[in-house]
């Protein structure tokens, strides 16, 4: 996954009108995600082939500690908002573009670094129960 | 860590830390200027039992006593709003750890690629060896990479707790439904602690922070066994 497929990703998500940039257009939405993914773009072509995670070569190598990136979206102390707005995406993208689709693996990636666990388990069991508030 | 007696800031384990250190220190310089000049004229003038009937307007010297002061703060301001812009700064971590105060222990959540979270509690005084810190040491010590730049990002699960490491120069409030991030970089191996620092019910005082420091590989061999 990299700066390409963030940006379908986020793409898709604006098109269909399920995110809206803030400030500045779209664009500048779409730039941010770039932003973020070109991070993960770099580690994906220092170690080709990292897409599928191998866990004895990730926790070997010392250069393959990668977390979350900073987003400028949310640039302050309070980080509630990304852990929220990355789970959403996920699901969101998830559903608009299936299970299968590797980009989708970004929001998730970050949400599991941010998110307490607690949290995730939480919302989870509102998503099978149906009762999760926001619009997915 | 701290012993009784200590009265000032622990050595700095952090850049930023040493920062703040030295912006203490050179403000004390100041402040220790002021508190003698001030503390003699004082003394000067309740030892003296002469009065000067003449006493009256003095331009200059009010002129003197209002500038000087302003030219001080000055040099008071300028390295506290640079402190205050690097302590802010956007910086790229590697690693994310996850913090969560309870009534009464912190637990810890490494996410980034497996999945480790345990819980640590202070050791009761009753079962500590005789090298042990009485009410510092924990059962499970945080460990995390030296000179490795490291999100935390910290909430809680009841009450509002706060975490701190005074040696990183780091403290933020874990506020139950909010994600509070702070980022530090630990530029030495050791073991760094800290105590909770919002008032959160009976054991308060009895919910302290480990952070053992190590480097890179040993952090990762460490992480691989506690998941396995």
């Amino acid at each position: 996954m990299g700066c390409d497929g963030a940006r379908q990703a986020a793409v898709t998500l604006v098109k269909t009108g399920v995110l809206v940039s803030r400030r500045g257009g779209k664009r500048k939405a779409l730039l941010s995600y770039c932003v973020i993914a070109s991070h993960s773009a770099a580690a994906t072509a220092a170690h080709p082939g990292r897409g599928e995670v191998i866990m004895s070569e990730a926790i070997m190598s010392s250069q393959a500690m990668e977390t979350a990136p900073f987003d400028p979206r949310f640039p302050n102390q309070n980080q509630t908002k990304y852990c929220y707005q990355s789970y959403v995406d996920f699901q969101r993208c998830q559903k608009l573009k299936g299970d299968d689709y590797e980009p989708c693996q970004y929001f998730k990636k970050v949400f599991q670094s941010i998110c307490p666990n607690a949290w995730v388990e939480k919302w989870d069991e509102q998503l099978e129960n149906g009762s999760f508030p926001g619009k997915i | 860590m701290a012993t009784w007696t200590f009265l000032g800031l622990q050595d700095g384990a952090s850049p930023l830390m040493e920062q703040l250190i030295f912006f203490h220190d050179h403000i004390m310089v100041v402040l220790i200027m002021i508190i003698t000049f001030v503390g003699y004229m004082l003394a000067s003038v309740l030892s003296n039992s002469l009065i000067n009937r003449f006493m009256l307007e003095h331009q200059t010297i009010e002129l003197i006593w209002t500038a000087v002061p302003a030219i001080i703060l000055i040099f008071i301001a300028l390295p506290s709003l640079r402190l205050l812009y690097l302590l802010d700064e956007v910086n790229n971590p590697s690693i994310t750890l996850k913090t969560v105060g309870h009534q009464w222990y912190w637990s810890y959540e490494y996410s980034d690629f497996l999945n480790v979270e345990f819980d640590s509690y202070m050791t009761p005084t009753n079962e500590l060896d005789l090298s042990g810190f009485r009410l510092l040491d924990v059962d499970n010590r945080t460990v995390l990479p030296m000179n490795t730049q490291i999100r935390i990002v910290i909430t809680a699960a009841d009450v509002i707790h706060s975490w701190t490491v005074p040696a990183l120069g780091v403290k933020a409030d874990a506020i139950p439904g909010r994600l509070n991030q702070t980022s530090f970089l630990m530029s030495r191996p050791g073991l760094f602690y800290g105590q909770c620092s919002e008032i959160c019910g009976a054991n308060h005082s009895f919910m302290p922070i480990v952070i053992e420091s190590v480097n890179t590989n040993s952090f990762l061999n460490w992480i691989s066994s506690y998941s396995d």
